[in-house]
């Protein structure tokens, strides 16, 4: 059996619509520890809930207000 | 006419420019008919990763409605600005209205950043006699560094010259032979997940600054005492010992963060 790690369902807090590239502290729950977005299989979010994710994360990452990774520098 | 989000970043050094630059486009959407419905002024932020070598910029964020001619323009006068480093613009299904979770943050930090600056001052008139070029040095490092370094010259100079001395040979050959040397700031990634592990290194890599500036204060010591020039280099000597094994040790905590991955 493979372990799975953290199964919470974040997403059922927050809505979908209101996910904003500019509420950092809750983007980076969702960011593993490289600064890859973590996976809906283990975060437990909705796929609506993940796709609207992604997408903010993509712009908080191109203002520079994300990583794209660890190895920056 | 649309709702557009925008949000462009401007050079660090044109940080003073942008009161004129926010002025410029606020007019070139008004020239369109246009609106600004929220205006927000981040100030200078760090940068997640550097661009154009840069790693501060100024951010600043416009909920505007505008016709698609209108947006073209804005859009080419953010390409034709070699100020503005980085722009985006994206659509809003409407009007965008009060602070943003940025704009929030960034206003209690500068609260947080003058009561910092107003007990600064309070401690810097309190302080009297020989720690005045300290104080300063504490002003400047206090917000970005931690005080653990700069505690001991401190003592140092306030009371045996010896052993001011000592410690700024001491910190001298720490801060040349490598930066990563103080084992204090490196010990925290061997617990901490990998955010804390990136924030352990940020201070790590803050430090080597700390330690090195002890090196002003204890230069008029060792003028001072120039005759204990002799025990402070054997001090040295041993402390670069130290600073090797203290090089060493950093190797170890970083596989296990790992493993904890």
């Amino acid at each position: 059996m493979r372990q799975r790690f953290r199964h919470k369902k974040f997403a059922s807090k927050a809505d979908p619509k209101q996910l904003d590239y500019k509420d950092l502290a809750l983007l980076k729950q969702f960011l593993g520890e490289t600064g890859k977005i973590v996976p809906s299989r283990i975060t437990g979010a909705s796929a609506k809930f993940q796709r609207q994710l992604t997408t903010e994360i993509k712009r908080a990452r191109y203002l520079a207000l994300l990583p794209y990774t660890d190895q920056h520098k | 006419m649309r709702h557009y989000e925008v949000v462009f970043l401007v050079h660090p050094d044109q940080s003073d420019q942008v009161r004129g630059m926010i002025e410029r486009y606020q007019s070139l959407v008004e020239r369109w008919a246009g609106k600004v419905h929220r205006l927000e002024d981040w100030g200078r932020r760090q940068l997640a990763y550097s661009i154009a070598k840069m790693h501060k910029a100024h951010y600043v964020l416009m909920n505007i409605e505008i016709s698609q001619e209108g947006l073209a323009e804005l859009e080419s006068a953010f390409k034709f600005n070699d100020a503005v480093l980085r722009n985006l613009v994206i659509r809003r299904k409407g009007p965008v209205l009060g602070d943003s979770k940025i704009y929030e943050e960034e206003m209690k930090e500068q609260e947080r950043e003058r009561e910092q600056r107003k007990a600064a001052a309070a401690q810097k008139s309190s302080a009297e006699g020989p720690p005045e070029s300290q104080a300063k040095e504490e002003a400047v490092q206090e917000g970005e560094a931690s005080s653990k370094p700069e505690e001991p010259p401190e003592e140092g100079v306030e009371g045996d010259a010896e052993v001011a001395e000592a410690e700024a040979a001491a910190s001298e050959d720490v801060a040349a032979t490598e930066g990563e040397a103080s084992p204090e700031p490196e010990s925290p990634p061997a617990k901490g997940d990998a955010v804390g592990g990136a924030e352990a290194a940020e201070a790590a890599a803050a430090a080597p600054e700390d330690v090195a500036t002890p090196k002003a204060q204890p230069d008029t010591a060792l003028a001072a005492g120039e005759a204990e020039a002799i025990a402070s280099e054997d001090v040295a000597a041993a402390k670069d010992e130290g600073a090797d094994a203290a090089e060493s040790a950093p190797a170890s905590p970083e596989p296990e963060a790992e493993k904890g991955a």
